[in-house]
């Protein structure tokens, strides 16, 4: 049974000893999971060991204190390339904004390891600066180095891209496209780029890649209107999307003419045979229902609902709301009005994790329900 | 994901021009691989598990290897004489430096079956290059790294393949079909083999470090922790030691079969939200309360399975369950459950019909069975248990954000530094 760790004044004490190599390689592994503050000055000692550098390294990048950081930028003036590649590594990893000055310098310095390990250092900071940075580099004549700066870049974008910040990505990508690169680079970021722009699957103006009863489906004012204020629909009806999904977020606007009437969103679902139904996930719409994880034409019950007095502090019910809905593997989380109203995880391995997207209008008096800004991202 | 790949390709909404021209290759669309419809290959780090996938490779008529590498001089001779044997000729490279394999415009692919100590390692260089990528596991040393894993052949649109290999062999491919069909009705409880948890903390006694030309002691190591060099560890005794060997020796099996039980149970993509040790078993729950058990279950049958061979898995529902293991075997309750079963005898080690369906998809971009996004999932999973063990108390986690919650241990404990240079 692995014993427990020992006090970080306990390691820092053995990295200070004559203790064997060995001890101070365990203890600084030790420091990683319980060093803290006061361990750091014994561990910036060590950065400059030829063979403990990188078990000191293993402990400044994990120690949540700003004096680790602090310790790596300062060894950033030892000029032993191969440990410096390891610093800005290590410096790249913690996400030290502020030594985005230093791996500029370095990343313009001579080409080779050390300006490669500076760019990649600075497409993990991502901020403005280590951005302007990579963008200025991406124009050098040196092949070597722009294209270091062309993966630290798409790094950049990615993650960009992850924290919600499509527009930075966007800009990092355009810059990327300009550059000189080797072709299976320039085309990740064309891949990058089209996943950072959500797609929208309604036009607007027609129902292109949509199919379903004209009789009840029709654009108007930039939106899908489905149903009639004037006559009684007999059944439920659904507008089917071409595409299939599997993992992504749709987003769209929705309301309910006078909050009366019922719709929903289907997803994760298919047409049912012989039949105007459509079978799978929807978010639903109505008094009472909206927020809610409904299974039509399947198990036919609610999977999941909000709490009530929390849904009504945020729904508008006769006028446009927000409805974000996302799709993980098993996870299906939902969103009204910025209020996550769902979170549930299918345990039915036989429940298919893809399928079309459908608006419903359903059976009913007469009614209408309105949908628009349709956009989709695959994940 | 397929639709995807193909779909922006198309698009005309892009903000950003197209360059003039972009070779069909670089982007992977149809019509990828050389006009004689082969695949070109590299093979890195080929021991003794490396020459069993490399000749399964090699069985396959489109695939073409040009170059091995390996840190031993041992190894590359004889995985150059397996491919020239192949070939017919000798012009089989052999170097000691995956990059320079990985530069290489005439390779597509590369199979990576180093120690687990490099796989990520290699695999992110791999992608970076442009190569598609087929690497044994366990793929991933810490949770940062199987993360960084998948964002990686994500970013570079690379096909990737996992060695959980027993995704393609017909008996586990049952087992898992019975339980996700329904028939055993709501799965309760998965269980997933392992070995004893143990790990090493000592260094073997030091010896003098061999010409790099005939054992290349720096680049053996690559990303792990430095340690002076013993023979024993390059003759394949770096196993249970921590800096070499995926954490506790825990993924050894359980990246096989914690993957099986994931896939089986419709948790791809996620994670149980509790882990607990107790007495060499891990208990691990789901968010919806579907039960994960890794338990011992060895070479001589330990652990109460029903002795179907190695790296065995049960999957256990409302209204049965059912039993699998390497030596081609199969068990259920009800009987019933097996009437559609056609046995072909291989063995859950075989990786034929995996590595077909790498180079099928190396040609379609199509998705593998043990693709980057199920296998950052299950090794993570993985290692979440295998913390639980070396921590010796509950871990509750994540999913989501891939954290431990309220365990600043455990956290740090998520991810170690790469030994420079040998940064991705």
């Amino acid at each position: 049974m692995p014993t427990p760790f020992p006090s970080s004044a306990e390691l820092v004490a053995v990295l200070n000893s004559d203790a064997e190599l060995l001890q101070k390689a365990h203890a600084c592994q030790q420091l990683a999971v319980v060093g803290e503050p006061a361990s750091v000055p014994a561990l910036a000692k060590l950065l400059a060991d030829d063979k403990l550098a990188d078990y000191a390294r293993t402990a400044l990048e994990l120690i949540p204190a700003p004096a680790a950081g602090t310790a790596l930028r300062e060894a950033l003036a030892n000029p032993d390339g191969h440990r410096l590649t390891g610093v800005l590594d290590s410096l790249g990893v913690r996400r030290e904004l502020a030594s985005a000055p230093e791996l500029c310098r370095l990343a313009a310095g001579p080409a080779g390891d050390v300006a490669a390990e500076a760019l990649a250092a600075l497409g993990k900071l991502a901020s403005p600066e280590a951005l302007e940075c990579l963008r200025a580099v991406l124009q050098s004549p040196a092949d070597g180095r722009r294209l270091a700066a062309g993966h630290a870049a798409l790094a950049a974008a990615d993650g960009l891209l992850k924290q919600g910040d499509a527009k930075g990505a966007a800009a990092m990508l355009g810059a990327l496209a300009a550059a000189k690169l080797p072709p299976h680079l320039t085309a990740a970021a064309v891949a990058l780029a089209s996943r950072a722009a959500r797609r929208q699957i309604f036009d607007g103006k027609s129902l292109a890649g949509w199919e379903g009863d004209l009789k009840w489906y029709r654009v108007a004012e930039g939106a899908v209107v489905a149903g009639s204020m004037t006559q009684a629909i007999p059944q439920n009806e659904f507008l089917c999307s071409n595409g299939q999904y599997g993992n992504f977020e749709l987003r769209l606007k929705a309301r309910l003419i006078n909050g009366k009437g019922n719709g929903g969103v289907q997803f994760r679902s298919q047409r049912v045979p012989n039949s105007r139904e459509m079978a799978g996930y929807q978010a639903d719409m109505a008094t009472e229902f909206w927020g809610c994880l409904y299974d039509e034409s399947r198990r036919n019950k609610f999977l999941a609902k909000p709490d009530p007095a929390a849904l009504a502090k945020v729904l508008r019910p006769a006028d446009w709301n927000d409805y974000v809905i996302r799709c993980e593997g098993q996870r299906v989380r939902m969103w009204l009005n910025g209020l996550l109203t769902v979170d549930f995880t299918e345990a039915d391995p036989g429940v298919v994790p893809s399928g079309h997207l459908g608006l419903q209008i359903h059976s009913g008096a007469p009614s209408e329900a309105w949908y628009k800004d349709i956009e989709i991202e695959e994940l | 994901m397929k639709t995807t790949r193909r779909e922006f390709l198309h698009q005309t909404a892009l903000a950003i021009a197209m360059p003039a021209i972009i070779p069909a290759r670089a982007l992977g669309r149809d019509g990828t691989v050389a006009p004689s419809n082969r695949i070109a290959l590299g093979a890195i780090g080929i021991g003794p598990r490396g020459r069993l996938v490399l000749d399964a490779f090699l069985k396959q008529p489109d695939a073409q290897f040009v170059t091995v590498c390996d840190v031993q001089a041992a190894n590359r001779r004889t995985a150059k004489m397996m491919v020239d044997r192949k070939n017919g000729n000798q012009d089989c490279g052999a170097t000691a430096d995956m990059l320079e394999v990985l530069g290489r415009d005439d390779i597509d692919a590369v199979l990576i079956a180093t120690g687990d100590r490099w796989h990520a390692v290699a695999t992110m260089f791999a992608a970076k290059a442009g190569k598609d990528v087929y690497s044994e596991k366990p793929c991933a040393m810490t949770i940062a790294e199987c993360a960084d894993l998948d964002d990686t052949v994500r970013r570079y649109n690379r096909v990737f393949q996992a060695g959980t290999q027993r995704r393609n062999v017909a008996n586990f491919r049952y087992a898992v079909d019975l339980a996700r069909s329904g028939r055993l009705g709501k799965i309760h409880t998965v269980h997933a083999s392992i070995y004893h948890l143990e790990e090493r903390l000592d260094w073997l006694p030091a010896e003098p470090e061999p010409d790099p030309q005939v054992c290349d002691w720096d680049r053996w190591l690559g990303p792990a922790p430095w340690r002076p060099y013993n023979g024993e560890y390059v003759r394949g005794l770096w196993r249970c030691h921590a800096d070499f060997e995926a954490r506790g020796r825990l993924l050894d099996w359980g990246a096989h079969t914690v993957d099986l039980c994931q896939w089986a149970s419709g948790m791809d993509g996620s994670t149980p939200v509790e882990f607990e040790h107790d007495a060499g078993t891990i208990h691990a729950r789901y968010a919806n309360g579907l039960k994960l058990v890794l338990r011992l279950g060895g070479f001589s049958n330990e652990g109460q399975w029903h002795d179907l061979g190695t790296c065995p898995v049960r999957f256990e529902g409302d209204d049965g369950w059912v039993e699998v293991g390497d030596a081609a075997k199969i068990l259920a309750e009800p009987a019933s459950l097996l009437d559609g079963y056609r046995a072909d005898g291989m063995a859950g080690t075989d990786p034929t019909a995996h590595v077909r369906d790498f180079l099928n998809c190396v040609k379609s971009r199509d998705t593998t069975a043990s693709n980057s996004v199920a296998t950052r999932s299950s090794h993570i999973a993985c290692h979440a248990a295998a913390l639980s063990w070396r921590l010796g108390r509950k871990l509750a986690f994540d999913p989501a954000s891939e954290l431990f919650v309220g365990d600043a241990e455990a956290n740090r404990m998520r991810r170690r530094a790469r030994r420079a240079p040998w940064h991705a």
